[in-house]
C-alpha cells in the first residue's frame, strides 16, 4: 500500500511573477519522493529553491506546473482552503524565524493552529498544556513571548509545530539563528521525533544538521534543480 | 418626503448594500470571463481568493437585508399616526403604491439571497468550484434586484406626504376623500382554516416521504408544496391567526404581531414559516445538481438535514399558529 | 466551537493593539453619541408634547381672519350646538404675555369647569378675579410663592396685581411650566377682550369616529373658522419632530462620513506588525475564511463597545444634563424647550436605528481591507 510514498513531486516548476519584468524561476522540473518516517535534508546555497520546494511540499503554495501528491492526492490544483486543511492535518512547520506572536502569551501561541479546528475550548487547552509539559514550558505558560529567552522561544515554536500531531515536520533553516548549544537541543528533539516515526524534511546549509546521524537522505539543490541525492 | 431617522437609516443602508453588491457583481463578472481552473497562474489564484470576498460581501448584504426588512416594517409602524385612517403599518404601506412593492421585493430578496448563499456554501465545499458560473451569473440578476429595492424605497419615501395642519385649515378637510384603507381584507376564516390545516398536513406528509425515498419527483413535490405553504401561511396569518392573537374580529394586520404588545409572537411565527419554506425548497432545487460528481455526496448529506429542519420548522409554525386558536379566550362564533 | 475560539482570539488580538483600537472606539462612540443624542432628545420632547396633548380636547374651533388666528364670536357656540352628535361646547380664554422683567413668555389661561390633567396643585385654584395659580417656571422666574402678589402690566401700561393662591408642582409638564391660571373674568379684563369674543371654542363630540364629520359641518356652516382635531395636532407634532431629528441627523451625517473615512483608513492602513501576525496565522493553518471571521468578530466587538459607550454618553448628555451641546442647534425650539429635566426613556426602535445607521457604514468600510489582510500569502512567512 505504502510503496507510492507519502509525498511525491513530479516535474514541478515554480515561477513567481510570471510574465512580469521581475519574473523569477524558482524551481525547474523537480521530482522527488519521500517515504513515511524518513528524515530528508534539502541542501544547497540560498536561492537554490529549497524554501520554494518546502512550501510546495507543505501545501503553502501551488506549483506553476507539474504534480504534487500528498498521500496520493494531487494538491497542485486544489483551491486554497483545501490546501489549508491538508496542511493543518498533515504538516507542522518550524520556520527560519520563530514567527511567534510576540505580545501574546506562550499558551496562546502554542494553541494557534487549533483555533480554527472543531474542538472545544477545554480540549484545546488540554492539548496545549500537554505539549507545554513535554517541552518543560509549563511554568511559563502565561509569559509573553517577547520576554522569553531565545531557547525558550525556539521550544515554543517547536511545540506549536507539533500541537496538531502532524505526520510530517517541515523545518526551514531551523539552526540559522541559533547558537551551537540550541542547535544541539534542536537536533535532539528532531531525532526524538524521528524515533517516534515522524517524517522530517529539513532545508539547511548547516553541516551540523546535514551531517547528523539521524538524516536518512540528502537532496542537493542548485539553481532550482535537484543536483543529486546522497543516501547517507 | 418624510425626513424620519428610520427612513434615513434604511436609505443609507440600502445605498451601501447596493454599492457592496455592485462591487461583488463587477468582480464576479471579471471572474466569469477569465476563470480557468486548469491554469496555475497567479491571476487564477487571485480570482479564487476573490470568491471569498464576494461571499463575504453577499453575506453582509444578506444580513443587512434581513435587518432592513424589520426596520422597514418598524418604520412603517412608527409612521402610521401621520396618515389619516392608518391604524398600523398596513395603513402606512397603503399610503403610496410603492410601499407594498418594497415589502414584496424585500421578501423576494430574502429568499433569493438565502438561496444564493446556500448554493455558494455548497460550492465552496467542493474541490473544483462546480457552480462558479451559475453562481456568478445569478449574482448579475440579484444585484439589479437590490438596486430596484433601493429605487422603490426612494420612490416610496419621497412619495409619502404627512397630513399636517396647514395655515388655512386642518388637513382632514383639505384632502377629503383621501383616506387610506386602514387594513387588509382577509379571506373568510373558516374555509381558510380548512385550507391551512390541509396544506400543512400535506406538507409534513411529503417531508416525511422525502426522508424515506430518494426520488426526485418527491423532492420537486416538496418544493412546490413549500411554495404553496408560504402563500397559504401568509394568507392564514392575515385571515384568522391575527384575529385570534389580537382578539378583535376585524383587525387583520400581519405586522402588529411583531410588536411588544403581543409578546413579539410574530418573530417565531414568521421565522418558522420563512425558514421551513426555505429548507423545504432546497432538496428540490439541488436535485438537478446531483448530476455533478463532486456535489452528489455533499448534497445527499446536507439534504437529510434540510428535510429535518423543514419538518421541524413547519411543525413549530403550525403549533404557534394553532396555539391562540385552541387556547385563546377569543372565539369566532357569531363572526363566521 | 470554532467560532467561540476565533472570538477569543479576536479579543486578545484587539487588546494587543489597545491604543489603536481605543482611539477608533472613541471616535466611533463619539459619532454614535451625537446621533443618539439627537434621537433621544427629539423623542423625549415628542413624548412630552404628546403627553400634553393627550389631555387636549377632541376638537377646537378657531376663527381665521385675514389668514390669521382671530378671536372668535361666542355667538358661534349656539350654531355649533345645533349639530347632531355634539356634546358640550364652551369658549376658551387664553393668551400669551411677555414679561419684560424676566424676559420670558407666560401663557395665561382663564379657568373653566373642566380642566382635567392640571390637578397637581400646591394650594388651590383661583376662585375670584384677583387670584391666580402659576406654574413652577413662572414662580421661579418671579421668585414668588403662594401668598405673594404677581404684578403684571396690561396693554394700557397699568400694573395689575394678582394674589398667588397656588403653584403647579408637576415638574416635567410642558403645559404647566409657563402657565398663569386665572378666572375667565380676570383674564378678559386684563387682556381687554371685546365682549362676546373668546380665544377659541372647544367642542365635545360623543363618537370619536364622527369628529371629522362634525368638523366638516362646522367648516361648512361657519366658513371663517378652522376646526382642528386632536389627532391632527398629534400628527403635526409627530411630523415636526420627525422632520427636526431627520434634519439634524442629515446635518450631522458629516460626522458619520468622517468616521467612515477613519474606519476605512484604520482598516486599510494595517500595520506591518498586524500583517505579520496574519501571515503567521495563515502559515499555521488558518484559512481565508477564518481570518475573515476573525475580522468580523473584531468589528462586532468594536461596534458593540462603541454603541454601548456612545448610547450611555448620549443618555447622560440628554437626560442628566439636558443636552447642553445640542441646545444651540435647537434655538428655534426655545418656546418649547423646557427648563426641566426630561423623563429618561429609551425606545428599542431608536437604538435599532442608531445601530443600523452607524454599524452599516463601518462594516461597508472595513470589508474590503479585511479581505485584503485575509489573503496574505502564507508563503510570505517562509520567506521571512
Amino acid at each position: 500500500m505504502m510503496e507510492a510514498g507519502l509525498i511525491q513531486a513530479e516535474g514541478v516548476d515554480k515561477i513567481y511573477n510570471r510574465g512580469k519584468p521581475d519574473e523569477i524561476r524558482a524551481l525547474t522540473n523537480v521530482s522527488l519522493q519521500i517515504k513515511p518516517g524518513e528524515v530528508v535534508v534539502l541542501k544547497g546555497p540560498s536561492g537554490s529553491g529549497k524554501t520554494s520546494l518546502l512550501s510546495l511540499i507543505g501545501c503553502m503554495a501551488r506549483p506553476t506546473s507539474g504534480r504534487v501528491l500528498v498521500r496520493d492526492k494531487d494538491v497542485a490544483k486544489l483551491p486554497e482552503r483545501f490546501l489549508t486543511q491538508i496542511r493543518r492535518k498533515t504538516f507542522g512547520f518550524i520556520f527560519q524565524q520563530f514567527n511567534l506572536i510576540r505580545k501574546a502569551d506562550v499558551l496562546e501561541n502554542i494553541a494557534l493552529p487549533l483555533f480554527p479546528c472543531n474542538m472545544t475550548m477545554a480540549e484545546t487547552r488540554e492539548r496545549a498544556e500537554a505539549i507545554l509539559d513535554r517541552f518543560g514550558l509549563s511554568g511559563k505558560r502565561n509569559r509573553k513571548v517577547h520576554r522569553l529567552s531565545g531557547g525558550e522561544q525556539q521550544r515554543v515554536a517547536i511545540a506549536r509545530a507539533l500541537i496538531n500531531n502532524p505526520e510530517v515536520l517541515i523545518a526551514d533553516e531551523p539552526t540559522a539563528h541559533l547558537d551551537r548549544k540550541l542547535a544541539e537541543d534542536l537536533a535532539e528533539i528532531l531525532s526524538a521525533l524521528h524515533r517516534d516515526g515522524k517524517t522530517v524534511i529539513i532545508a539547511t546549509h548547516d553541516p551540523f544538521l546535514y551531517d547528523h546521524p539521524f538524516v536518512d537522505r540528502i537532496i542537493v539543490m542548485q539553481d532550482g534543480r535537484i543536483e543529486g541525492v546522497i543516501p547517507s | 418626503m418624510i425626513l424620519h431617522p428610520g427612513i434615513l437609516a434604511l436609505i443609507v443602508g440600502s445605498v451601501l448594500t447596493f454599492a457592496m453588491l455592485l462591487y461583488a457583481a463587477v468582480t464576479g463578472l471579471g471572474i466569469l470571463m477569465r476563470w480557468d481552473l486548469q491554469s496555475s497562474s497567479e491571476e487564477q489564484l487571485l480570482m479564487e481568493r476573490k470568491t471569498s470576498l464576494i461571499s463575504t460581501l453577499i453575506n453582509y448584504a444578506f444580513g443587512f437585508q434581513i435587518l432592513s426588512l424589520l426596520l422597514f416594517l418598524y418604520t412603517a409602524d412608527q409612521l402610521h399616526p401621520q396618515f389619516v385612517g392608518a391604524m398600523c403599518a398596513t395603513g402606512t404601506l397603503n399610503a403610496n403604491p410603492a410601499g407594498w412593492n418594497v415589502l414584496f421585493l424585500k421578501i423576494i430578496l430574502f429568499f433569493a439571497s438565502a438561496f444564493w448563499i446556500a448554493v455558494n456554501t455548497l460550492d465552496q465545499r467542493a474541490e473544483d468550484f462546480p457552480l462558479i458560473r451559475p453562481k456568478y451569473t445569478a449574482l448579475l440578476f440579484l444585484t439589479p434586484l437590490v438596486g430596484l429595492d433601493l429605487y422603490f424605497q426612494l420612490r416610496y419615501f419621497t412619495g409619502l406626504h404627512p397630513e399636517v395642519i396647514t395655515s388655512c385649515c386642518g388637513a382632514l378637510f383639505s384632502e377629503r376623500g383621501f383616506a387610506i384603507a386602514s387594513g387588509l381584507a382577509g379571506l373568510p376564516p373558516r374555509p381558510m382554516m380548512i385550507l391551512f390545516y390541509g396544506v400543512l398536513t400535506t406538507n409534513l406528509g411529503i417531508t416525511l416521504l422525502c426522508r424515506k425515498t430518494s426520488s426526485g419527483a418527491v423532492r420537486f413535490l416538496l418544493a412546490s408544496i413549500s411554495v404553496v405553504t408560504f402563500f397559504v401561511g401568509i394568507a392564514s396569518i392575515v385571515s384568522f391567526v391575527s384575529i385570534y392573537i389580537y382578539e378583535l374580529p376585524s383587525h387583520h394586520c400581519p405586522f402588529d404581531i411583531l410588536q411588544q404588545g403581543y409578546a413579539f409572537i410574530g418573530y417565531p411565527i414568521y421565522l418558522t414559516l420563512f425558514g421551513g419554506v426555505f429548507f423545504g425548497t432546497l432538496p428540490g432545487l439541488f436535485y438537478p445538481m446531483k448530476k455533478i460528481a463532486t456535489l452528489k455526496e455533499l448534497i445527499e448529506r446536507s439534504e437529510q438535514r434540510w428535510i429535518l429542519l423543514s419538518a421541524l420548522l413547519i411543525g413549530s409554525f403550525t403549533a404557534l399558529c394553532s396555539w391562540p386558536v385552541v387556547f385563546g379566550h377569543f372565539t369566532l362564533q357569531g363572526y363566521l | 466551537m470554532r467560532h467561540l475560539k476565533i472570538l477569543e482570539y479576536a479579543l486578545s488580538s484587539l487588546l494587543r493593539r489597545k491604543y489603536k483600537n481605543l482611539s477608533l472606539v472613541a471616535v466611533y462612540a463619539f459619532t454614535v453619541s451625537i446621533l443618539a443624542s439627537i434621537l433621544f432628545l427629539t423623542h423625549a420632547l415628542k413624548r412630552e408634547a404628546v403627553a400634553v396633548f393627550s389631555d387636549a380636547p377632541d376638537l377646537i374651533v378657531q376663527k381665521v381672519s385675514a389668514g390669521r388666528h382671530d378671536l372668535i364670536p361666542t355667538g358661534y357656540l349656539d350654531s355649533i350646538r345645533t349639530i347632531a352628535g355634539v356634546g358640550d361646547v364652551h369658549p376658551r380664554y387664553w393668551g400669551y404675555y411677555f414679561d419684560a422683567m424676566t424676559q420670558s413668555n407666560f401663557t395665561f389661561l382663564g379657568i373653566n369647569e373642566n380642566l382635567a390633567g392640571l390637578e397637581l396643585v400646591q394650594g388651590r385654584m383661583p376662585a375670584e378675579k384677583g387670584e391666580c395659580t402659576i406654574g413652577q417656571g413662572v414662580a421661579q422666574a418671579q421668585f414668588t410663592g403662594v401668598g405673594d402678589q404677581l404684578v403684571l402690566i396690561d396693554s394700557r401700561r397699568r400694573s395689575i396685581s394678582f394674589r398667588i393662591v397656588g403653584i403647579f408642582d408637576a415638574a416635567s409638564n410642558l403645559l404647566s411650566n409657563d402657565l398663569v391660571l386665572m378666572t375667565q373674568r380676570g383674564l378678559r379684563e386684563f387682556f381687554d377682550f371685546p365682549s362676546g369674543r373668546a380665544t377659541d371654542i372647544v367642542v365635545e363630540v360623543y363618537n370619536p369616529d364622527e369628529i371629522s364629520t362634525v368638523a366638516a359641518k362646522i367648516k361648512k356652516m361657519l366658513p371663517d373658522t378652522r376646526p382642528i382635531a386632536k389627532a391632527e395636532l398629534f400628527r403635526t407634532y409627530d411630523s415636526v419632530f420627525n422632520w427636526r431629528s431627520g434634519m439634524m441627523l442629515t446635518l450631522f451625517s458629516a460626522a458619520l462620513v468622517a468616521f467612515s473615512i477613519l474606519a476605512w483608513d484604520k482598516a486599510a492602513g494595517i500595520s506591518g506588525d498586524e500583517k505579520g501576525e496574519i501571515g503567521i496565522l495563515k502559515a499555521v493553518g488558518w484559512d481565508i475564511a477564518d481570518i475573515l471571521e476573525l475580522k468580523f468578530w473584531e468589528g462586532i466587538v468594536i461596534s458593540l463597545t462603541a454603541l454601548l459607550v456612545g448610547l450611555t454618553v448620549a443618555f447622560v448628555h440628554v437626560f442628566l444634563f439636558n443636552a447642553p451641546l445640542l441646545t444651540p442647534v435647537l434655538k428655534g425650539w426655545s418656546v418649547l424647550f423646557p427648563t426641566f429635566r426630561l423623563t429618561p426613556y429609551i425606545d428599542l426602535y431608536q437604538v435599532f436605528v442608531i445601530a443600523l445607521l452607524t454599524v452599516t457604514p463601518y462594516v461597508a468600510c472595513t470589508v474590503i481591507p479585511s479581505w485584503k489582510a485575509a489573503v496574505t500569502d502564507p508563503e510570505m512567512v517562509m520567506r521571512g
